[in-house]
């Protein structure tokens, strides 16, 4: 079933392994241009993680910005680039250690609320926490930093 | 104050310490030929004269604006704009501004050094080293100090600020407030990651622990019944008889202005160590002001 999906594709990328519900969280977050023709299949039955969502950007290759958001909403996805009806890169999407301009700072007296800049968070992991790299708040919360995506 | 390793704070202290024995004389050509901005996007008279003064005797010049209302800040200007033009006229910028992440973000745009005289609710890094110098003065160390916290620690920057900067130091911090007021999760967290945090509620029962005991106040506005603020009032003011619980060295200090947290009858008691840690606001600021004109000079270089 998997490998059918992937292989579905000439070109573009695949994102498997999205925790499953997660995968129009993924796709509102990244606004991919036209370009990349768009299918994706939820809930589908998987081995390792019982259910999951997919992702298919047909003729569009994920930039490195996008690939950190993922990082964000869908940890210990996979990325899978298609060259030619071929795996060209395939690659664990882990969260990012830095992320700019992703994250809305929750806090309303943050500079970053009120000047024209890109918000900057230092991300951590177990427990999941974010941190403003200007205001120094802290966003312990996974659904907090979820709400507060850009 | 998170960009302060122990080594800065360290420096900033020993320079501290210089400034406060030098004679005026001996002071008024540290800042020579140098211009410093003193941008306050919102009063704050108290600050402001101490940067004025310490400017002033160390022989700069100074020029900036006291608040927002004036400038072109008002008519629409950003920080970031703002930051640009001044720069052009100065070896170095003080800015106090209402925003959290405001100071940070002016030391990224400006090629300039930059000094953080307050930024809304975040930090206060300049009364942060003088809560440190002032203890350090009148203890002759920091490391194995049980410091006390009382007040408003939930919302206090200073708190924050302060118990941030003495986890580079081996001390016991602890945190007296009733729970509506305590130490929030995210910072907890932080801190106790880095060094031994214990809180209380109750500040008779924690006092005899203490060397230092550390208030802020207590705002009405913060309570969301009225009735809960009148309950921990009055358990939370220092008095001489409550200072009878504790150690006869220990110390007590606030960041000024007080309402009724400190009772004026401890003023006189060799308790009371608010009024040197408001003197010492000076030498700091003139060591930070020095070192930072220096240290791009060196640059420079
Ligand atoms: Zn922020």
């Amino acid at each position: 079933m998997k490998e059918l999906h992937i292989k579905a594709i000439e070109n573009g990328t695949a994102i498997d392994h999205i925790p499953p519900g997660r995968a129009l969280k993924v796709l509102s977050m990244l606004h991919l241009p036209l370009q990349a023709t768009i299918s994706m299949a939820m809930h589908v039955d998987s081995r390792r993680m019982k259910k999951k969502d997919l992702i298919y950007a047909e003729n569009y290759e994920l930039k490195e910005q996008e690939i950190k958001k993922i990082g964000l909403v869908a940890r210990n996805a996979t990325l899978n680039i298609i060259r030619n009806s071929e795996v060209a890169v395939k690659q664990k999407i882990t969260l990012p250690e830095t992320i700019r301009n992703a994250i809305t700072c929750p806090n309303p007296a943050c500079i970053t609320n009120h000047e024209k800049i890109p918000s900057d968070f230092e991300l951590k992991d177990n427990p999941l926490e974010a941190k403003c790299h200007y205001c120094e708040r802290v966003i312990l919360e996974e659904k907090q930093i979820l709400e507060n995506l850009k | 104050m998170s960009d302060f390793s122990k080594q800065d704070i360290e420096c900033v202290l020993e320079e501290a310490k210089k400034f406060k024995r030098f004679s005026k004389a001996q002071k008024n050509r540290f800042l020579e030929d140098k211009t410093i901005g003193t941008l306050f996007f919102e009063p704050s008279t108290r600050t402001r004269l101490s940067f004025s003064t310490a400017i002033q005797n160390l022989g700069g010049k100074e020029i900036g604006f006291a608040e927002a209302a004036s400038t072109s800040t008002a008519k629409g200007e950003s920080l970031t704009d703002t930051v640009r033009v001044v720069e052009k006229y100065c070896d170095l910028m003080v800015i106090r501004h209402p925003l959290n992440g405001s100071a940070r973000l002016a030391a990224e745009v400006s090629c300039k050094p930059v000094i953080n005289a307050g930024d809304g609710s975040n930090q206060h890094p300049t009364q942060t080293l003088l809560d440190v110098y002032t203890i350090q003065e009148a203890f002759g160390r920091v490391d194995g100090l049980h410091i006390g916290f009382v007040g408003d620690l939930r919302y206090g920057r200073t708190v924050h600020s302060l118990a941030n900067a003495l986890t580079h130091f081996k001390v016991d911090q602890h945190f007296i407030a009733p729970p509506e007021l305590g130490l929030p999760d995210y910072f907890k967290k932080e801190i106790t990651k880095k060094g031994l945090v214990k809180e209380h509620t109750n500040l008779e029962d924690t006092l005899p622990e203490l060397d230092v005991l550390y208030c802020t106040r207590i705002q009405k506005e913060r309570f969301p019944d009225p009735l809960e603020y009148e309950k921990v009032k009055d358990s939370y003011t220092i008095t001489p008889a409550l200072l009878g619980h504790g150690k006869k060295e220990l110390k007590v200090m606030h960041p000024l202005p007080r309402v009724n947290e400190i009772s004026y009858e401890v003023d006189s008691t060799p308790h009371a160590l608010y009024f040197e840690q408001l003197a010492n606001g000076l030498p700091i600021r003139e060591a930070l002001l020095t070192l930072l004109c220096n240290a791009q000079k060196e640059e420079r270089k």
